[in-house]
């Protein structure tokens, strides 16, 4: 029963997060330039990526 | 249940209990040996009584299994704990001591001048020479045998060479060696020296002149411990080794763990083989090798290192950070700070096996275990933004230390321009709000995240319809790699191997979770001293185990008390608590009042009273309003919050860091739900990102909704660090805390220890009622003693501790009658190292002295050395008075920047970007900027009710201008207890020493005053009021661009007069890495601190000097007749 409801919470939590990361992709700029860079192919192009430049820069964005 | 081993039977709980006694016995044998350490000419009997002790228990074991298995009894405690406790003991010391072998005793008889000594060893070591008896006259020693010293093969590059199979190449020169020549000094006794030449061979110890001396040689181990030097001197070693640990990457620095195989000691001598201990390694991004390094795919990598190799500093005053003591619970015993010089062959390499193209790699599965991490972190940065992308790297992934330098996202907002530059980069990182918001325990990888990780996977499972005793065991695999891959901290550790024991109980053995908390808390602690018997203090281990064990025993018994709150019971409840976190905001400094505790008493019980009486009248309200039907779980959630802070963030926070975030208490009720979602998602996200094709799209789209819950975190841990204050608390004792949980264990066994009681009479008809009450008293003694011993009581002795703020100045001052007193507080760096002495140093050591309150805090300067870290103070500590110089006058009162420029620098026309900066910061820290939070001399003014634009100096009140007038006076013992500004002129306005005078003993403390002040002081004051026995003398400076001969010439103008009229028998010096202070100026300062080191050297004995940055805190103490000091160091 308990391992029932940890699954439900599971579903729960990924469905409302896909709900918000919708919103937040849409109307967050950065994140709409990102996937426009991401449907044009052009990864290297993303500002997701470009402002992660300096954080850990030994762990290259594209693998 | 078909197939499931039962535990619950009688012998599988006798099994299950025998278990924990033992685990918890062990524990206590470390803990005594912590305590009252064993010493080390019984060591090896402890070994022997140890095995013996095992083996009577396994036979007694085996014959009792024999009989029908052995019951629950005082035999059966005795037979399981007593050879648990000794197996702590013996453990604790293996771990901790680093044993001299002894090699030979000589005993030099007249007569004979050679002395055989025939010891043979397996590789070069070095040898310790102990004089037991010191000869009868001056007499020199040499030690003479043979070396088979180690070159090491190296190629065309000049690289050391290596096999695939990890053996480093050398080649072995054999040829006969002699020691140096040592001086024995009659009356040496007990002393050591270590004879630096290496020996494979011993064969002849030669002596001349004196007899009489008995000698023991010991071989030095070959551990890292007896290699790396004091901090400060430099001569560098190679070492070869392996790179043994994950790199910890930060963004202006890598650190590595390296174990060592060989060390050269000596530049061309042989290379010793290293028997244990491990070095720190850091590199900065300049290094030409930093790209190598700074990754992962460094773990494993063989390395020939070339630096300097240093032992971590001790603890430079009490209470302080103890980093040597910290380093060697992690096993590292040495530093490198590795520089990379044009033209010096390299310092740092990879060395590559012979016939190999890459470096070895190193465990196969830690390697897998991070090359999964960097996959996952290279998702993180596709889908989230820095810094949130930081934020859920440490919570996920446990890469913390991305996050250190990482700024919030929250700026202060309406900065006065004007002073912008000394505000804006305070308290604005990250990592800082997290601790003063008491969240950080989300950046350390523990049980908080490893149980959210088990949750998510086991709703997977769940979902994909996987039966339980499947999934079992891979995810405890995927808790092991999570473990590898977030460090393998200690917190890490304890939670993978609880879950991984309650899967597998669960799953195989039918057990359920309380049964398998009780097992598991035992036996995880177990296994993990057990590796690193040092860990039983160290903060990572405590506050797992503490955290964990609150919840187990403190949440159900806090829970079952609050479900009784109902009604207007409950409403009287919330309006206690509401009332009690308001004065948390406005005054928490009450908090440490006995007066404010009896009023909130009486208020709530007057509240508590008036719901009982209310409640009975409305009962449909109780039954609606009630603390057990508050929604969304949130009636555990507090409970478990209000046993986590009882029983581990009050009292080891306190312990270990001297300070309590308040705010936890309140934030944590919607960060760890919120942190629960923000793990899953990264998670998630991260592990669907590195599916080909389909997995990116999903990832994008959790990674948007994590960076939504992300900012929402990092929001609300910045909001509760601005409105919560971050408290120093006094630092409780061992007896304070065995006092403090022991009314734990009454709360949470309470109706026990009532019964039991109860009872005593009818157990005991003879004197039975006496015993009740004896037993009642001596549980209250038990609170009682440990307090009011602790509280302060006039010593009748006088005291100044110059604390070591490097460059800066702070002492504190305690009175005849046990009032406290301080001067100045130290510097608050505003870039680079944020190094903040008032935080680092002084609050703590004012924790640490149970003395965070001051009648008075007196400024000799507002130079930002002295006022700075005073500003912190006046917020920490509970100041009632502040003596500030006349110059702050009308910067009070006008507050006018340029003007107070003017004033600052009366003989400047022109000012530069330091005059600027100086008296910028010197503005902020005492009118501080519109919007900031820190506890400036105005925001003391206005609490004080002084309105500060109707400063005026010759006006009484909070804060005082220092003039002529005594600043504090008291009588004790018909002695007078005096503190006397001294001012080299009437004009000099901006600065001031102090004379310090108790009965026939006076100390001056000058730091505030420049070198020329001496003079003046000479020609204003009496000798008479001059003299004193010890002098704290100004803090080095000078103006820019002097040159040696200036200094000299000041020293011999200004210093030598003084001191030649002042005659004190002890110097003491204030002094530390000046950069922070004074930037490009740092090494005129140095030469300057040098040169008058040097100065004094010539002029006092060595014993007479005292420096704190060597030395560390330097305590003045006087009893009114004679004054002496002492420092710190020397103490130890």
């Amino acid at each position: 029963m308990e391992t029932d409801r940890g699954a439900r919470a599971v579903l729960i939590i990924v469905g409302l997060s896909l709900v918000i990361g919708g919103i937040v992709l849409m109307a967050h700029p950065l994140y709409r330039r990102t996937l426009s860079a991401w449907l044009k192919g052009e990864k290297e192009a993303s500002p997701i990526r470009q402002t992660n430049a300096r954080y850990y820069p030994a762990v290259g964005a594209a693998r | 249940m078909r197939g499931t081993i039962r535990l619950s039977g009688r012998r599988g709980n006798m099994v299950k209990q025998s278990v924990i006694l033992c685990c918890y016995a062990f524990i206590a044998g470390l803990a005594l040996s912590r305590w009252r350490p064993c010493p080390p000419h019984l060591h090896d009997w402890m070994y022997a009584l140890t095995a013996a002790a095992w083996t009577a228990a396994a036979w007694l074991i085996w014959r009792d299994a024999w009989a029908g298995g052995m019951r629950r009894g005082l035999r059966w405690v005795l037979v399981l704990a007593v050879p648990s406790v000794l197996l702590g003991v013996s453990r604790y010391h293996a771990a901790r001591i680093v044993s001299h072998e002894h090699v030979a005793r000589i005993e030099v008889d007249g007569g004979d001048s050679m002395y055989p000594v025939d010891a043979e060893f397996d590789e070069p070591v070095r040898i310790k020479i102990v004089v037991r008896r010191a000869p009868d006259a001056l007499a020199t020693i040499r030690l003479t045998g043979q070396l088979a010293a180690r070159q090491a093969v190296r190629d065309e590059h000049e690289r050391p060479v290596i096999g695939t199979d990890g053996r480093w190449h050398f080649r072995e020169v054999v040829f006969p060696q002699a020691s140096e020549t040592l001086a024995l000094r009659p009356g040496a006794e007990g002393t050591e020296q270590i004879i630096e030449q290496p020996f494979t061979e011993l064969e002849t110890l030669y002596v001349e002149g004196g007899d009489g001396a008995v000698l023991e040689l010991y071989r030095l181990p070959n551990h890292v411990d007896s290699f790396a030097r004091p901090y400060g001197q430099s001569a560098p070693v190679t070492v070869l080794g392996r790179v043994t640990g994950d790199p910890h990457v930060y963004d202006f620095k890598t650190v590595l763990d390296v174990s060592p195989a060989f060390l050269q000691f000596r530049s061309g001598g042989t290379f010793y083989p290293v028997r244990g201990g491990r070095i720190r390694v850091t590199i900065k991004p300049d290094h030409p090798e930093y790209e190598t390094f700074s990754r992962a795919a460094a773990y494993g990598y063989d390395v020939a290192i070339r630096s300097d190799l240093t032992s971590s500093r001790p603890s430079a005053f009490p209470g302080g950070f103890d980093p040597r003591r910290f380093y060697e619970n992690h096993n590292i015993y040495g530093h490198m700070n590795v520089r990379q010089f044009n033209g010096d062959p390299p310092s740092l390499e990879a060395v590559i096996p012979i016939d190999a193209e890459t470096p070895r790699a190193g465990n196969r599965f830690i390697e897998f275990s991070l090359d999964l991490r960097d996959r996952m972190l290279a998702v993180i940065k596709e889908v989230v933004p820095y810094p949130q992308s930081a934020f859920l790297g440490a919570v996920t992934l446990g890469l913390r230390y991305g996050l250190v330098n990482t700024p919030t996202l929250l700026k202060p907002l309406g900065t006065d321009p004007e002073l912008a530059g000394a505000a804006a980069d305070r308290d604005d990182y990250i990592f800082e709000e997290f601790k003063a918001a008491g969240v950080n325990h989300v950046l350390a990888v523990s049980g908080l995240h490893v149980t959210i990780i088990t949750l998510m996977f086991v709703g997977i499972f769940t979902l994909l319809r996987i039966p339980r005793r499947i999934y079992a065991p891979v995810l405890i695999l995927i808790l092991v790699i999570f473990a590898v891959i977030t460090g393998a901290r200690p917190s890490t550790l304890r939670a993978v191997i609880m879950n991984s024991l309650f899967m597998t109980m669960l799953a195989y053995l039918d057990q359920n979770l309380r049964s398998s908390i009780l097992l598991g808390v035992p036996v995880a602690a177990f296994l993990i001293l057990m590796h690193n018997p040092l860990m039983l203090t160290d903060p990572s281990f405590t506050l797992s185990f503490g955290a964990i064990l609150s919840l187990a025993l403190l949440t159900g018994p806090f829970y079952l008390l609050l479900k009784k709150l109902k009604g207007w019971g409950f409403v009287a409840f919330i309006v206690a608590y509401a009332v009690l976190s308001a004065c948390v905001l406005v005054r928490w400094h009450w908090f440490s009042r006995p007066g404010f505790w009896v009023v909130f008493a009486l208020f709530a019980s007057a509240l508590s009273y008036a719901g009982a009486r209310l409640t009975p009248k409305h009962p449909r309200f109780a039954m609606r309003f009630c603390f057990a039907r508050l929604p969304l779980g949130l009636d555990y959630l507090f409970a478990a919050q209000l046993a986590i802070q009882v029983g581990m963030m009050l009292p080891l926070s306190a312990l270990y860091f001297s300070r309590w975030p308040i705010a936890g208490a309140y934030v944590n009720m919607i960060a760890i739900p919120l942190v629960g979602v923000i793990i899953q998602l990264g998670m998630l996200s991260a592990l669907l990102g590195m599916i080909p094709f389909i997995g990116s799209l999903p990832a994008l789209i959790l990674g948007a909704a994590n960076w939504f819950f992300s900012s929402l975190f990092i929001g609300l841990a910045h909001t509760a660090a601005e409105a919560f204050p971050y408290p120093f608390m006094a630092r409780p004792t061992g007896w304070m805390l065995a006092a403090y949980y022991g009314g734990c264990a009454l709360f949470i066994w309470r109706g026990a220890c009532v019964r039991f009681v109860r009872t005593l009479p009818e157990k005991l008809p003879r004197g039975g009622r006496i015993l009740q009450i004896a037993a009642v008293a001596a549980v209250l003694l038990v609170f009682i003693v440990p307090i009011a011993a602790r509280r302060s009581s006039p010593t009748g002795e006088a005291q100044v501790h110059v604390l070591p703020v490097e460059y800066g100045s702070a002492c504190s001052l305690v009175t005849p009658s046990g009032k406290h007193l301080l001067i100045g507080g130290g510097f608050v760096e505003e870039t680079r190292g944020r190094r903040n002495q008032a935080e680092r140093v002084v609050l703590p050591y004012l924790a640490y002295s149970h003395r965070l309150s001051a009648d008075l805090l007196m400024l000799p300067s507002l130079k930002p050395e002295f006022l700075a870290g005073a500003t912190d103070l006046l917020r920490y500590a509970d100041v009632n008075r502040l003596a500030v110089p006349a110059s702050t006058a009308p910067l009070i009162r006008d507050g006018d920047l340029p003007a107070f420029r003017r004033f600052c620098f009366p003989e400047q026309t022109s000012f530069g970007a330091e005059a600027t900066e100086t008296a910028r910061k010197v503005m902020h820290y005492v009118r501080g900027t519109d919007d900031d939070a820190r506890y400036t001399i105005e925001n003391f003014m206005r609490f004080h009710g002084l309105p500060p634009r109707h400063f005026n100096c010759d006006m009484p009140g909070p804060v005082i201008c220092i003039g002529e007038n005594d600043l504090y006076e008291e009588e004790y013992g018909g002695r007078c207890y005096r503190v006397r500004p001294l001012r080299p002129d009437r004009n000099v306005v901006d600065r001031c020493g102090f004379r310090i005078e108790y009965g026939d003993t006076a100390a001056l403390a000058l730091s505030g005053l420049r070198m020329s002040d001496l003079t003046d002081l000479r020609r204003r004051y009496d000798a008479a009021l001059l003299c004193g026995q010890a002098v704290i003398l100004p803090i080095p400076d000078g103006a820019e661009g002097e040159n040696k001969r200036d200094v000299l010439r000041e020293l011999e103008q200004h210093m030598e007069p003084f001191l030649h009229a002042m005659d004190p028998d002890f110097v003491v010096m204030e002094f530390g890495n000046p950069r922070p202070v004074k930037g490009h100026r740092y090494r005129e300062i140095v030469n300057r601190y040098e040169l008058i080191k040097q100065f004094l050297s010539r002029r006092m004995a060595e014993n007479r000097i005292f420096i704190t940055e060597r030395d560390g805190m330097v305590s003045i103490n006087s009893d009114g007749s004679v004054l002496s000091v002492q420092s710190w160091d020397n103490n130890r």
